[in-house]
């Protein structure tokens, strides 16, 4: 079975074991290495992408139940040229991510 | 489907307990039978009878959704977890992990005396939260939660939580509250829940008897609330002992009766 969503802007599938998390098929499959496997259980935060918009922790949401969904990553909230305001405070401010 | 898998699969709502079954020890490798895509255990709708709660509406739809949500399962709803989870978790996915031993919606749904339904190739089935809770270990696989239906209240209701830390973890106690006054301000009726401190959240009867008729003052519960501790066999969890469940029960109490009684009253 193919699951078939939108990552960051684009038209994607995925053809795996569709009970795989999106953390690791975004790590693994899509090469998209933003979001961080830390707690794996939903609760420090380090894996959060956007699914429609509404920030949702990766590491629990199981790929089949994305059909049709629009996923975005921190790879796709901005570009090198124009960073996200949220990315160029990183920067300005020598942000550290422990990532617990 | 479910049924004939006997067993091997898992009916999964918002996933956010399944998915962390290999964490937990648990097997992981169970066929998975999404309910996602069911447009209408999606929605809530509101009649005359009440609240009709379809299985896959989120934590964070209750908490800011319709009016018509009583305020002990926005409050449950609103601060259960974290906004992340709240965002996927859902009401049905709360009811059905039964080896979940903290969750808030479900002593808030026994305190307003919510029913379930349960939908299955043999057909319909209506029972209160308090039985499904206590039954659904017993259940053949193949009934589905679709419906939660939570009656108009005529009173008021509350929420609360006790974490060893503000936010982000389970409560090692929670309690909900239902209740009517009488006219005179002394409290008539009443339904409390309690959640985490058993295997399973339960009604606090004795409480429940003791606090009719006396006044609405939050201090005076808590006292009341000390002398009916008995009636719980608390457990022992790494994150705290079964004694210490019970010595912030009536701490509980009073935060219910203090919100209950700030609440404007229904109606005004």
């Amino acid at each position: 079975m193919a699951v078939t969503f939108t990552l960051n802007g684009k038209p994607r599938s995925f053809r795996g074991d569709p009970r795989t998390s999106l953390l690791d098929a975004l790590r693994h499959d899509f090469r998209l290495t933003g979001a961080k496997d830390v707690c794996g259980e939903g609760f420090c935060g380090a894996c959060t992408v956007q699914i429609e918009g509404a920030p949702k922790a990766s590491c629990l949401l199981p790929v089949g139940a994305l059909d049709g969904a629009e996923i975005t990553t921190i790879e796709g909230i901005g570009d090198i040229e124009t960073l996200n305001p949220v990315q160029q405070a990183f920067i300005d401010f020598d942000v550290v991510q422990c990532g617990m | 489907m479910v049924s004939a898998l006997d067993g091997n699969a898992v009916v999964v709502a918002g996933a956010t307990w399944v998915m962390r079954a290999v964490l937990r020890g648990d097997r992981g490798d169970r066929t998975f039978v999404s309910l996602a895509r069911i447009a209408q255990l999606h929605e809530t709708a509101e009649d005359a009878d009440g609240l009709r709660i379809g299985a896959l509406v989120t934590h964070d739809a209750l908490a800011k959704g319709m009016s018509a949500v009583p305020e002990a399962l926005v409050q449950a709803a609103a601060n259960s977890a974290n906004p992340a989870i709240r965002r996927a978790a859902t009401i049905g996915g709360n009811l059905c992990a039964q080896e979940f031993r903290a969750p808030d919606l479900v002593p808030a749904l026994i305190a307003l005396n919510a029913t379930v339904t349960l939908v299955s190739g043999r057909g319909r089935e209506t029972l209160p939260v308090e039985e499904f809770v206590n039954t659904r270990a017993e259940r053949a696989p193949g009934a589905i939660l679709t419906t939660i239906h939570v009656p108009r209240q005529v009173g008021r209701s509350a929420h609360a939580r006790a974490l060893l830390r503000q936010a982000g973890e389970y409560p090692v106690a929670n309690a909900s509250v239902s209740l009517n006054l009488a006219k005179d301000g002394t409290i008539d009726t009443l339904r409390i829940a309690v959640g985490a401190v058993e295997d399973v959240p339960r009604r606090w009867h004795s409480l429940e008897r003791a606090l009719q008729g006396q006044p609405l003052t939050a201090s005076h519960a808590a006292g009341i609330a000390r002398d009916h501790l008995r009636e719980f066999t608390p457990r022992d969890d790494v994150d705290a002992p079964g004694w210490y469940r019970l010595r912030v029960l009536p701490g509980l109490v009073q935060q219910l009766i203090a919100d209950i009684a700030n609440q404007p009253q229904a109606g005004a």
